[in-house]
């Protein structure tokens, strides 16, 4: 059904597959009788495979869509429209969960009793960890509820609490504390056991470390990677940091205004970047080393990010793009393959190819 | 005489705490350096390293109680030329601090909603400084003020005057907070994270006009932020701080390539780089101390790698360890040696 991405030959197979995703947020107006009087398109029609064992990175700035689209996909908030694949793995019918016994199946169409039976396979780490425990509940109240929720390990839930808590570094002696007797790290480590408590396959990571200093971010990106061999998950790690996506992530996709400008593996996107916004994005962020920063040129953007109300016509980065002609403010640019698993939306980007 | 190297601002032994339920918590806790006239010292740590409430303290804006500087001189000069005449900002009586607060010395906040008011309009704002330190009158400094919006980048410069602060983005509001720091061609500025809340490509924007108009005015900047990537591109020098200290100041390339405190080679080490393929990045183990309860030696020697029974005893002072560039570590050399390897 899908064929394996020739420039990642060591991923796996296909375990989530995104087509032509949409989530219009409905403008309304009027008092007694509401009608819709626009749309914010948050996202605007993404089209991604994930591969088993992958950490698919997910970047750009506030407001392009991209914590939409992790939630989206999760079936968080609903899609307006399209459609998210989520495959068996090839060890993937054994445990007997029904839902994918019986092959793929379609997540958005998915409702109920359905739905929370292949949430287990889905989860998410979220990106305030201040925000996302509740304040009243132990931790070991919080990721055992999540085996209670899916009726898992009734017997040794204890035993298995404290497992789940030791593997994600934090003492099972503390499992009787409550969240704001941790550091911000800590309560990071505990959203992550609560993840992982279900045994899931795919976890969206929404900006898991913004909220932590760098010194700890480091940890958690270590902690992600161990994790991930250990269970083989499989990520979608969306940040704005692009750092830290280069340094987790074997492919990455570039979001601008709910759509997806360019994809590709981790280290092309890095080195050979053929959209002008990706080329202004990295050129934005300062490498932690003056020798080299100073040689640096920079393209400076102008402007600010236009609304996803208002989305300028054709290609939507016309209008802040420094090599834009006539052709990008009338056509939609093609979604092309410029070189192997190197994808691009850009009327001029073969010009980049040398 | 004629020192034209004297010191913008010399601040020694600074010290500020505040009193809680918890006991007093030291947030700076004997902070020194110096600032030269019209350069970029970058201040780096992460939060509660006391780098946001050093800042505070010059301009006595931390709220007292619970806060109060317990000690410490921060010895301004106006003049460079004159060194002789000088104020300790610490101990200048309130009225003549006004008068220096937002005219000679300049401070930028990360949050620039927070920072303005929401129910003036950005016109008033801005020729408010102007009128009480430049004594102005109203149209003077509306022109002024136009000016200023307008070297800033604000588009339309007269229409913004008459706006509010809800009606800009994000960076426009820096921008503003940029226009209105600079309108009395300050001596120094302080600049606390002031890109922090904003995306990477207005931060960009931001900062390279900052850097700029800095520069044609000649104001010395304190920037204080987390981020090593700015720091690496906007400071002549850089100040380490942990737990309330400075650990490590010198030229930026040496801070970067020979750093010679542990904790700073720690920091290097966490942070990916955008220019590197798929790496391994050496997290610094540990948490930060709590500052209500600081270790008796070296407050990093609980996460150091390096540390052996003298930094768990005995603090660590700032000593020179290449020409401008000191480290407090009881192990200099060997973290030298670590990161050349």
């Amino acid at each position: 059904m899908t064929i394996p991405d020739p420039a990642s030959p060591l991923l796996g197979q296909p375990l989530i597959e995104v087509q032509d995703l949409q989530l219009h947020f409905p403008v309304k107006r009027g008092v007694l009788i509401q009608r819709q009087v626009a749309a914010v398109k948050a996202v605007d029609g993404l089209s991604f495979t994930i591969h088993d064992g992958e950490t698919f990175g997910l970047v750009g700035e506030s407001g392009c869509g991209k914590t939409t689209a992790g939630r989206a996909i999760l079936q968080l908030y609903r899609p307006t429209a399209g459609h998210v694949w989520l495959h068996p793995r090839p060890s993937g019918g054994e445990d007997g969960i029904p839902a994918l016994a019986e092959g793929s199946v379609d997540l958005t169409t998915l409702r109920g009793r359905r739905l929370r039976q292949v949430r287990r396979r889905i989860q998410m780490i979220f990106q305030d960890p201040y925000a996302s425990l509740n304040p009243r509940m132990t931790v070991g109240g919080i990721v055992a509820e999540a085996l209670t929720i899916h009726g898992l390990h009734k017997h040794q839930r204890r035993q298995r609490v404290a497992q789940l808590l030791d593997t994600v570094g934090i003492s099972p002696a503390l499992a009787n504390r409550f969240p704001h007797e941790f550091s911000g790290g800590q309560r990071q480590r505990v959203g992550i056991a609560r993840a992982l408590a279900v045994e899931p396959w795919f976890v969206v990571a929404d900006e898991p470390l913004s909220a932590l200093d760098v010194s700890i971010q480091a940890q958690i990106v270590n902690l992600l990677q161990e994790l991930q061999d250990r269970f083989r998950l499989t990520y979608l790690f969306i940040s704005h940091d692009l750092a830290v996506v280069r340094a987790v992530s074997h492919r990455v996709a570039v979001m601008y205004l709910g759509q997806i400008v360019e994809l590709a593996p981790s280290d092309a996107l890095y080195r050979e970047p053929l959209h002008p916004y990706t080329q202004a994005l990295l050129s934005a962020v300062p490498i932690p080393d003056p020798a080299v920063e100073r040689r640096r040129d920079r393209v400076i953007l102008t402007g600010d990010i236009p609304s996803p109300l208002d989305p300028p016509p054709a290609c939507r980065f016309h209008n802040r793009c420094p090599i834009a002609i006539d052709i990008c403010r009338e056509q939609d640019p093609e979604w092309r393959e410029l070189r192997p698993g190197h994808y691009v939306a850009c009327h001029r980007a073969q010009e980049n190819l040398i | 005489m004629s020192d034209s190297t004297a010191p913008v601002l010399e601040v020694t032994d600074l010290r500020t705490s505040f009193f809680t339920d918890a006991g007093e918590v030291r947030a700076v806790d004997g902070l020194t350096f110096d600032l030269l006239p019209g350069e970029t010292l970058g201040i780096v740590g992460e939060s509660g390293s006391g780098k946001s409430v050093a800042a505070l303290s010059l301009l006595r804006l931390i709220p007292m109680p619970p806060g109060a500087i317990k000690g410490g001189a921060a010895i301004f000069r106006a003049d460079p030329r004159q060194p002789a005449a000088c104020q300790d900002l610490l101990q200048v009586p309130d009225p003549q601090l006004r008068r220096i607060r937002g005219n000679d010395v300049a401070m930028i906040f990360q949050e620039p909603m927070t920072s303005l008011n929401p129910v003036m309009k950005i016109g008033a704002q801005i020729t408010e400084a102007l009128q009480l330190h430049k004594g102005l009158d109203e149209d003077e400094a509306r022109a002024r003020a136009a000016a200023l919006l307008d070297r800033v980048g604000i588009p339309d410069a007269v229409a913004c005057l008459d706006g509010y602060p809800h009606q800009l983005s994000g960076g426009m509001r820096q921008r503003v907070m940029i226009a209105m720091a600079l309108c009395c061609d300050p001596q120094i500025l302080l600049a606390d994270e002031p890109t922090t809340a904003l995306d990477v490509t207005i931060q960009a924007q931001v900062l390279e006009l900052l850097a700029r108009l800095t520069k044609e005015t000649g104001t010395a900047v304190i920037l204080i932020t987390h981020n090593l990537g700015v720091v690496a591109r906007y400071a002549d020098r850089v100040l380490v701080m942990y737990a309330g200290r400075a650990v490590e100041v010198g030229p930026a390339t040496a801070i970067y390539r020979r750093p010679h405190h542990a904790y700073t080679l720690g920091l290097l080490d966490s942070v990916p780089r955008l220019d590197a393929p798929a790496q391994r990045i050496v997290p610094i183990e540990g948490v930060p101390p709590d500052p209500a309860h600081l270790p008796p030696g070296c407050a990093f020697a609980p996460r150091c790698r390096f540390a052996t029974d003298i930094c768990r005893e005995l603090r660590p002072a700032l000593q020179d360890v290449d020409n401008g560039h000191q480290a407090a570590c009881h192990h200099a050399g060997e973290v030298l040696a670590a990161a050349s390897r």
